[in-house]
């Protein structure tokens, strides 16, 4: 009894110990957030500023616009989520329900569009987008997600696979069309791999620099990631103020993972049917 | 009501939306240099009826944007590149040659620095016009020089007395780490032209790489890698602080005597201690050398081959170029105006730091290079660096490295013509 309750400390020092080592990057920039900007650079380095500048904050909202570039980075992501779950799900539902011919080869190009590398489509893309009078709007960035993302369709194809067939079978006796196997049986079942691909999705597009940064040709319509680049001159880079935008900008992922959290724990094995 | 109100507004603002010529314009500075690129927008946007300026700020980066929207035939009217893009750019076909321009506008070879006129042109046409400039010297810490018995006022006269000094002033533990360098050439390039040698000549229009002063130079530089260890000057060097803080290791004397770009005279009065001394003069050269060498590197604006309106962006260029906006911008950003009679601007000489007269007297008076602007400059310039490896390394003498290297640059260059 005591032996085994010994070992759980153990494992619980070492979880501390890894959650401390996660968490100092994220330290590191918040103490930075409050550092003035030669504080920023002490060596050996000023773990906490003796004084606090919560001012670097508020430069921030004075010197960019920065509720502006939120909205739009929250337009953007918010856009591209919803594109994404809605079109990936569906075709993944797709691959793993239906017994088509040929599925197979489908599949695999779907699986091959992965291994091109972004910057080799980049221009074709641009010169396409560039022709339906896109460039310099959202839309660049948000319709492609409503025609599916291979990741997110590799993804929860592969969860939808580990859905047992018994469900199904048990909902079209009832009387269940697909559409409504798919909605009542298979998504219901699938939040965590839902959860996972969402939140993958999420901080790519959140923290995402080269496609706006392409697209947007109006510093009114600037994400985040490109907006904040303003904090630079030539030379010097507004340390404190730039990790401020840092951390305001990093703050909704840490909560949607805190929120989410349970769904990505949850229901791993897919259980239900007695064998 | 209210409607019909709404459109009659909505469209009095197209009809006077129509009546100017709204120009794009991408820069790419942040911070105060950014406000104070976009005060002079705002001045020339009031100066006149004709032209609207809307500026977007695009970082330049590896020139991602700038490369796809020139490539996707989707462009601004003005951009803002680094000087290494300008011909690359400007051969491919994507910006439009400023020659005729510049000519119908009086402008020549004299109105600028002497040398500039040809930095960003190639084979004699002129992509781009030059934003502002660097310049580098070479910059002394005193209290150190006077620490070993050497007269602080006084830089080393040639390179033998440079190398002199630099052995003079490097410290070691005990344990044969080290504790201060007394000079570590950084730009090799420098020492090319320092020597004698050059990178590209200008009169027959050929690469120099396996130049002579070239050879001699690159031995030089590497020698101070080998003499004082590359392996301990990297470990030394991961101690260095930010440049742009007091942690810079010149002021904190980790480094003795150091190539400085004129930011620095900022940096010092921005970060150094009040009583720090430092001295500035031009590289010693070696005899038979080169006196007053002077380094240049910038950004330049340029306007893309999609512009619909070329004639009246480069009407906006000769305005943000001419010498009482040159000489405000550059006064602001602490770099150096390319334009003769913007130095002589009451607005640059009035905000100009101690020591900026060495610079640009250097700039007036000495040789004046930048690294050439070829359709393959950056390939160049990869080429060097791997170059100064190999010699460091001791796997190839410098002679066989700048040969290897020549070879190279002609065979890239030849691709292109």
């Amino acid at each position: 009894m005591k032996k085994r309750s010994l070992g759980k400390t153990w494992i619980y020092l070492l979880l501390i110990a890894g959650a401390v080592f996660f968490m100092i990057p994220f330290f590191w920039m918040f103490s930075t957030s409050l550092k003035s900007y030669d504080d920023v650079f002490a060596f050996p380095p000023v773990w906490w500023p003796s004084e606090v500048l919560w001012s670097n904050y508020a430069d921030l909202l004075v010197e960019l616009p920065f509720l502006r570039y939120t909205l739009n980075t929250v337009i953007v992501t918010g856009m591209t989520l919803l594109g994404f779950m809605l079109s990936s799900s569906v075709v993944a539902f797709g691959f793993s329900y239906f017994r088509i011919p040929g599925k197979k080869v489908l599949f695999r190009i779907l699986l091959v569009t992965l291994m091109i590398p972004p910057q080799v489509t980049m221009i074709p893309q641009f010169v396409l987008f560039n022709k339906l009078g896109w460039v310099g709007t959202f839309l660049p960035l948000i319709v492609p997600t409503f025609f599916g993302g291979a990741f997110s369709i590799f993804l929860l194809k592969q969860f939808f696979d580990t859905v047992p067939r018994e469900f199904s079978d048990a909902a079209k006796l009832d009387g269940a069309n697909e559409w409504k196997i798919f909605l009542k049986v298979y998504l219901p079942l699938s939040k965590p791999a839902l959860a996972t691909s969402a939140l993958f999705i999420f901080i790519w597009t959140w923290t995402d620099f080269l496609n706006p940064l392409i697209y947007l040709n109006d510093d009114r319509m600037y994400t985040l990631s490109i907006g904040l680049q303003q904090l630079s001159t030539s030379r010097t880079t507004a340390w404190p103020q730039l990790m401020g935008g840092s951390v305001l900008m990093t703050l909704p992922i840490i909560v949607l993972f805190f929120l989410a959290q349970k769904t990505f724990i949850q229901g791993i094995q897919v259980g239900g049917i007695k064998s | 009501m209210k409607k019909v109100l709404a459109i009659t507004v909505i469209l009095a603002v197209a009809m006077v939306g129509l009546a100017k010529t709204e120009l794009s314009f991408w820069y790419a500075w942040g911070g105060d240099e950014g406000k104070a690129l976009l005060a002079l927008v705002e001045e020339f946007n009031a100066s006149q009826n004709e032209i609207v300026v809307r500026p977007v700020f695009v970082p330049i980066g590896q020139g991602e944007k700038i490369n796809t929207a020139l490539a996707g035939s989707s462009t601004p009217d003005i951009v803002t590149i680094w000087d290494w893009m300008v011909v690359p750019l400007g051969e491919s076909g994507a910006l439009i040659p400023l020659n005729d321009y510049l000519g119908s506008a009086g402008i020549d070879e004299s109105d600028y620095l002497p040398g500039v006129w040809s930095y960003g042109a190639y084979r004699g046409i002129k992509y781009g016009l030059p934003t502002t400039l660097n310049a580098y010297a070479f910059m002394w810490n005193k209290a150190l020089f006077k620490e070993v018995g050497l007269d602080p006022d006084r830089p080393p006269e040639n390179i033998q007395e440079l190398d002199r000094y630099a052995e003079l002033l490097f410290k070691q533990d005990t344990r044969g780490n080290i504790r201060r360098l007394g000079f570590l050439p950084n730009v090799s390039h420098i020492y090319f032209y320092v020597f004698g040698g050059q990178l590209w000549d200008p009169e027959t229009e050929e690469i120099t790489a396996n130049h002579p002063g070239n050879v001699a130079a690159l031995d030089w530089v590497a020698s101070y890698y080998k003499k004082f260890d590359l392996q301990k000057i990297r470990v030394f060097q991961a101690t260095w602080g930010e440049m742009a803080s007091s942690y810079n290791p010149f002021y904190r004397g980790q480094l003795a005597i150091q190539e400085a770009g004129q930011w620095e005279l900022l940096f010092i009065k921005q970060f150094a201690k009040s009583d720090f001394e430092y001295g500035v003069s031009p590289f010693p050269a070696p005899e038979g050398g080169r006196e007053k060498v002077a380094y240049l590197n910038g950004s330049f604006w340029a306007i893309p081959k999609g512009s619909k309106y070329p004639d009246q962006s480069f009407e906006f260029l000769k305005w943000l170029t001419d010498k009482d906006q040159a000489a405000r911008f550059a006064a602001e950003l602490s770099n150096i105006p390319p334009r003769v009679d913007a130095i002589d601007n009451q607005a640059f000489q009035s905000k100009m730091l101690p020591n900026m007269e060495i610079y640009i007297d250097m700039l007036t008076n000495g040789y004046v290079y930048f690294f050439p602007t070829l359709p393959i400059g950056l390939y160049y310039m990869e080429e060097l660096n791997q170059a100064l490896q190999y010699v460091q390394s001791g796997a190839k003498t410098a002679e066989q490295a700048l040969n290897d290297v020549q070879q190279a640059v002609i065979r890239e260059l030849g691709r292109y013509e």
